[in-house]
């Protein structure tokens, strides 16, 4: 063979390649941090932007109308800096023990001739793919640690460090100071408010399980229990409590509520989703008779600082009560605010008036809303979204939809704003 | 043993002792390194090994408002139950078939992007990209999520670019549509760990004898052939301990990308077996039915990182146990 060709040709390559591949290399590294950065830097221009023009979307790299409010609203609430305070603390100090235990045993497993070295070590290499799962690990920490409702919850079993608190048949969240989120068995979901005198209850979900324990698990005050409206899911768990109040115009709801047949439809439904009820307590559901309500009087409850506001909100039914915190800007709206919004029952206001209803809601200066069948707190800008999308437009682009079990019903499924749906009776369309 | 007995006159009384010492007075002699391991032994036993007693209920028909004891037993009613259960099976297939795409990109994309990181050899371009591509790893799921629902929307950055490259006349559903979820879930790992994987690679690349590279130099090798033929196999070692590691997380597609993302609309495709066993163990109250579902993941994980460690040991690498 040839030697100078040999040594030419994988030289004229290389050098060809140094030419060229640099550059290409360099280019497909600067695209790389562009698609790492956009994504970030995009939130961070949204961030700055004016939240109502947001909702258009559209905005890149450099918000269109510069606004600081979101930020204004995030750090004029208090909660946040209690909530960045255990943050700093959880991270430090478990920071300091990690690195104090872990350091300790690495050094232990590094002597060769540790006797207990390999037993060690496959004990914890087998922790990173054994995990006995969430329940247990649950009855570890509440029953056997008594460790929940503490700080040290957060430091000591980090695995653990998301779940909620659970009261027997209930799930409760904290979602604001003050502020707990139940939910029930079935998935109903009540608030209750704690001021620094009174407590108060807003709804009372479908009552299978003990709701007053689960009250006084978090608060001893005394406790005054408000009802949104007289549907079955909101009111059943009045059984619990010596009185109630509900709107006047909600009487007749509340009555047909208490039914033996609405009781029937909620034991099938706890049955079926393996909510299990003993024999005597099946029995007592069946058997209880409730409280007759008071008449919700159009006062400010002051549970001591913290001022509730009665607001009336007809819609998903003509007697339906919002409550308003004020010191918290926290809206509770019932059942004509959530993820769904059934607007078909034979109460109902019209479109037009629950549309005027939702825009007069607005003028409360509220941040946050929690709604009873939505875990999460709804924030202001999506409500103001969703009062938007109440538009006729909306209503025309709806389609049919059948609700097990309001079956004779034309019903209708429009979706006002992203991540909420309109469920209303197809003659309202008409009439509008 | 033997190189004390060569070198006699080094050896202490001790050591001479050392042949017959039994395992015990081993232990007493190292209660020294034993102390400094207890604790942290103790707190492993404690969070992971001692709720596995939990695990029993699985074999119950159990109410935590009962004492454990007085529960009614159903055998294996509870895996039965689980099997007969196509949201179950489903849950399986999305669980695998998530943390499969999650364990090829995983590995492909942060080794490419090490080797051609390793090709850059102005050293402040080299760190600027490296930081820049680790940086998303530090954000939480939460606002990662966040970020990729503005990204992916239907009026997002991803369908501008796609209408304005003509690609698509319509804006494509990404988030409402199951069909795209898992690789969804897979792009938005990518995009959040990509360039953290590529830390180790690279630390693995730095190790590599420069002599190496200089002799097939000498010998004629181009830029691809010193890649193919003395970095790649430089990081193999590397890289099977981390792919023994993680085919024992093929059960572990991720818990919170799933639980913030999923919506109703994808659930069939969302849903893994951690948000199954949540759904029905802390939402429904049917914990042993999530126990069980939690136990079945634990020994197929358990199964697949002795399988993968088995094989790596018999072609020779390193090993993780």
């Amino acid at each position: 063979m040839n030697a100078n060709a040999l040594n030419a040709r994988p030289q004229k390559r290389r050098r060809k390649q140094r030419s060229v591949f640099p550059a290409i290399n360099t280019l497909a590294m600067i695209l790389l941090m562009f698609i790492t950065l956009y994504p970030v830097l995009n939130t961070v221009a949204i961030s700055f932007n004016d939240g109502t023009d947001a909702v258009r979307g559209g905005i890149g790299l450099w918000p269109r109308m510069f606004s600081m409010k979101s930020y204004e609203t995030i750090f004029s609430d208090e909660i946040i800096y209690n909530a960045f305070m255990i943050t700093i603390a959880r991270t430090v100090i478990q920071t300091l023990i990690n690195v104090v235990l872990t350091s300790m045993l690495a050094y232990a497993l590094s002597r060769r001739e540790y006797v207990l070295r390999k037993f060690i070590t496959t004990a914890f290499v087998l922790t990173m793919y054994v995990n006995a799962g969430l329940i247990p690990n649950y009855l570890l920490i509440q029953r056997t640690l008594g460790l929940s409702k503490s700080f040290w919850v957060y430091i000591i079993p980090t695995m653990l460090s998301c779940f909620n608190m659970q009261a027997r048949g209930f799930t409760i969240q904290n979602p604001f100071r003050r502020v707990y989120h139940i939910r029930d068995g079935l998935d109903a979901h009540m608030t209750l408010l704690v001021g620094d005198r009174e407590a108060l209850l807003f709804d009372t979900g479908y009552g299978l399980a003990n709701l007053l324990q689960a009250v006084r698990a978090i608060t001893s005050l005394p406790l005054s229990v408000v009802l949104s409206h007289g549907h079955y899911d909101h009111v059943l768990g009045s059984r619990w409590f010596p009185t109630v109040y509900l709107s006047e115009e909600e009487m007749d709801n509340y009555g047909s509520a208490m039914g033996n047949g609405q009781r029937e439809r909620v034991l099938a439904r706890a049955d079926e989703r393996g909510f299990r009820l003993t024999p005597a307590e099946t029995e007592a559901y069946s058997a209880f008779s409730a409280p007759k309500p008071q008449p919700l009087p159009r006062r400010t409850f002051d549970l001591g600082g913290l001022h509730v506001r009665v607001w009336p909100m007809p819609g998903h039914t003509r007697g339906s009560t919002a409550l308003y915190v004020e010191e918290l800007r926290l809206l509770l709206p019932g059942d004509n605010l959530n993820p769904v919004v059934w607007l078909f029952f034979d109460d109902r206001m019209p479109l037009a008036q629950y549309a005027a209803t939702m825009r007069t809601v607005l003028y409360l200066p509220f941040a946050h809303a929690l709604c009873p069948h939505d875990d999460r707190p709804v924030k202001r800008a999506e409500a103001e979204a969703f009062v938007d999308g109440l538009t006729p437009a909306t209503f025309r682009k709806a389609r049919p939809v059948r609700i097990p079990p309001y079956l004779e019903q034309d019903t209708r499924e429009c979706s006002p704003a992203r991540g909420f749906k309109l469920i209303f009776n197809a003659q309202d369309v008409a009439t509008d | 043993m033997r190189k004390a007995n060569a070198d006699a006159v080094t050896v202490t009384k001790n050591e001479l002792n050392f042949r017959p010492v039994s395992f015990w007075k081993k232990l007493w002699l190292q209660r020294q390194l034993m102390l400094m391991s207890v604790p942290m032994l103790l707190y492993i036993f404690l969070f992971n090994y001692f709720p596995l007693w939990g695990w029993i209920t699985a074999f119950m028909n159990y109410n935590p408002a009962k004492p454990l004891f007085e529960n009614p037993w159903v055998g294996m009613g509870n895996f039965v139950w689980l099997f007969s259960k196509p949201e179950f099976i489903g849950a399986i297939r999305n669980t695998f078939a998530m943390a499969a795409i999650n364990l090829v990109f995983g590995f492909v994309f942060p080794i490419m992007l090490a080797l051609f990181l390793n090709e850059i050899h102005v050293l402040h371009f080299k760190r600027t990209v490296q930081t820049v591509t680790y940086l998303p790893h530090f954000l939480s799921w939460v606002i990662v999520v966040g970020i990729a629902q503005t990204i992916f929307a239907s009026d997002g950055a991803i369908n501008q670019l796609l209408i304005a490259l003509g690609l698509r006349k319509d804006p494509v559903f990404f988030l409402g549509e199951g069909k795209y979820f898992w690789w969804l879930v897979g792009v938005i790992n990518l995009w959040k760990e990509c360039g953290w994987n590529t830390i180790i690679y690279l630390a693995a690349m730095s190790a590599i004898d420069p002599a190496l590279y200089e002799a097939s130099e000498m010998d004629g090798a181009g830029r691809f052939k010193k890649m193919f033929h003395i970095t790649l196999p430089g990081i193999k070692s590397t890289f099977v301990v981390l792919l023994v590691m993680n085919i024992g997380y093929l059960m572990e597609a991720g818990f919170e990308i799933q639980y913030l993302m999923g919506q109703n609309v994808v659930m069939d495709w969302s849903q893994t077996i951690d948000i199954f066993a949540l759904k029905y163990g802390i939402t429904k109250g049917q914990y042993s039915r999530a126990i069980a579902a939690g136990i079945f993941k634990s020994l197929v994980s358990i199964a697949l990182m002795l399988g993968a460690n088995f094989t790596a040991k018999h072609l020779g690498e390193d090993t993780l146990l």
